[in-house]
């Protein structure tokens, strides 16, 4: 099998429906589709024990957080690769699996292109460059519910409990450090939901991230990284707007123009 | 046990006289002195047994290169920290162990200091940065014979035998992405030999280094180092390279026009 979806829950009966309808009508059926949740009351459990047809594998009991959760759902997994698609995200078209799946994946880590869609039906485009590094994790972070991961990789070392919000962020570095292949799914995957959990900078997240930081990335790696966003923010603009990218290019151009034009003078005034 | 100073040897005499003359004349006393040689032929052998008394392990047996007798020498050490002092290089002054080890750094893992660079004509100082940086060590590298390690970390790893240049230089890599700290000794702690096997350039070096970076660096990395060569490159280096040379012709023309102009008034 190819694919394992994880759908956590908690809580959410109107996400989890939306969830469900988008996975359900996906016209790949490659994939297997397991949901735990952490034993809600206002009626998920009814809804997922309506549709238990689809689920391989579904659990409604108490856990100690989304990463207990989805550590519980990796243990239960078999396809080849993970998709973690919380209550509340969903694919963003039917034919979303079949396109994903008809590209190439040639990472251990395929990041894909999302929709942030905020809660009065705005939304947003999340479309990561197709190199990343670590100055790029230092800054921003993929979205963790487009990215498909090796299961043998989150097989071997589960989500770190000890960071109940940035769990994933820290799988990157770890993974990242490691020497696996990140590569970009250049395909829009799935529609997050801001509302959720770990979607605002608050101080709480701040601190972890630093925790983070400090346990899994090594520490002349990060000043590496540091310096690569200071040089960014120095130079930065130079590289993004496209206009300005060539510049230097047409300075050099400009240059050998007036030596043309000169050295055409000198020739007119020797003769 | 403070230090062990690991020195490995190979047909190398007079190299190793001046080795052995800095660091019988150290005011430092709390090291162990541990000597390798590769079954050499020069006499080395029998200048060793001379200093005997003064080491706490010697051997002369062939070896299988630099990096065999060097985990040999390892096996061998109970010191706290690890320096490996080969013959050829020499430490700075008397008194550097001591100034190393009366403001040892409590929090690193290895301890890089500068070097000086010597070669029969020539001896400059050359410095490392305070702080390193994953892209500085693969670019340059720090002077393994300035470097003093902690030995819990050959616990379980060992110097990969199977390159003949490039294994300290792997290994640094190694335990940097381990997360391990290195901090900075500012000031000179050896003379380093800028006519031995690793100093020159040769085609081999070149090859070990490439095979090393495919196998330690990971992936994901070489695009940070891409972009920040990219970064330097572009936008400080060649602005000011093009800048300047603009100013200098320009100056030339100037110049030249001077001249042709005196010339026509000498007419």
């Amino acid at each position: 099998m190819k694919l394992s979806i994880i759908t956590i829950n908690y809580n959410n009966i109107n996400g989890l429906a939306k969830t469900i309808d988008s996975v359900i009508c996906q016209t790949n059926r490659d994939f297997e589709w397991l949901v735990i949740d952490g034993d809600s009351s206002d009626g998920s459990r009814e809804l997922i024990e309506a549709h238990a047809e689809h689920f391989a594998y579904w659990v409604s009991e108490k856990d100690s957080g989304v990463y207990n959760a989805m550590n519980k759902g990796i243990a239960h997994a078999k396809g080849d690769w993970m998709l973690f698609l919380n209550s509340g995200d969903c694919l963003c078209a039917p034919y979303t699996l079949e396109k994903a799946f008809s590209h190439k994946w040639t990472g251990d880590v395929m990041y894909g292109n999302a929709y942030y869609v905020n809660p009065d039906g705005s939304y947003r485009i999340k479309r990561d460059p197709d190199t990343v590094g670590i100055s790029f994790l230092m800054n921003q972070t993929f979205c963790h519910q487009a990215t498909f991961i090796k299961s043998s990789l989150l097989k071997a070392n589960n989500y770190d409990e000890q960071f109940p919000i940035a769990a994933d962020w820290a799988k990157w570095f770890q993974l990242m450090t490691e020497g696996k292949r990140f590569a970009h799914l250049d395909e829009f995957i799935c529609n997050f939901d801001t509302s959720g959990m770990g979607s605002t900078m608050t101080d709480a997240l701040r601190q972890e991230r630093e925790r983070v930081m400090q346990l899994y990335l090594p520490y002349h790696v990060r000043i590496d990284a540091e310096h690569i966003t200071q040089m960014e923010e120095k130079w930065g603009f130079l590289a993004k707007r496209r206009s300005l990218r060539k510049w230097p290019e047409r300075f050099r151009q400009a240059m050998l123009r007036i030596e043309r034009i000169l050295a055409k003078h000198e020739q007119r005034r020797k003769k | 046990m403070k230090l062990s100073i690991i020195t490995i040897n190979y047909n190398n005499l007079d190299g190793l006289r001046k080795t052995v003359d800095s660091i019988v004349s150290q005011s430092f006393s709390d090291f162990e002195w541990i000597v390798i040689d590769g079954a050499s032929t020069d006499g080395s052998r029998e200048f060793i047994e001379q200093y005997a008394d003064r080491m706490a392990y010697h051997v002369s047996e062939p070896d299988k290169g630099i990096y065999n007798a060097m985990n040999k020498g390892i096996s061998k050490a109970h010191g706290e920290w690890l320096l490996f002092l080969n013959s050829g290089d020499w430490l700075y002054s008397k008194d550097t162990l001591q100034e190393v080890f009366s403001h040892e750094i409590p929090s690193a893992d290895v301890m890089y200091g500068d070097k000086m660079q010597w070669t029969p004509s020539s001896c400059h100082l050359h410095a490392f940065p305070d702080q390193l940086s994953l892209e500085f060590l693969v670019r340059y590298s720090i002077c393994h014979q300035a470097t003093f390690f902690r030995r819990e970390l050959f616990a379980n790893e060992q110097y990969n035998e199977q390159y003949r240049i490039a294994s300290d230089w792997a290994f640094d890599i190694r335990i940097l992405l381990q997360g391990k700290r290195f901090e900075h000794l500012p000031y000179p702690i050896v003379y380093y030999d800028n006519t031995g096997i690793s100093a020159q350039g040769s085609e081999r070096m070149k090859k070990e280094r490439s095979d090393v970076l495919e196998r330690y660096i990971p992936h994901n990395l070489k695009y940070d180092f891409d972009k920040l060569n990219r970064l330097h490159h572009l936008y400080n280096g060649r602005i000011c390279s093009m800048l300047t040379r603009f100013c200098l012709r320009f100056l030339e023309r100037l110049s030249n026009t001077r001249d042709r102009i005196n010339a026509k008034k000498s007419k």
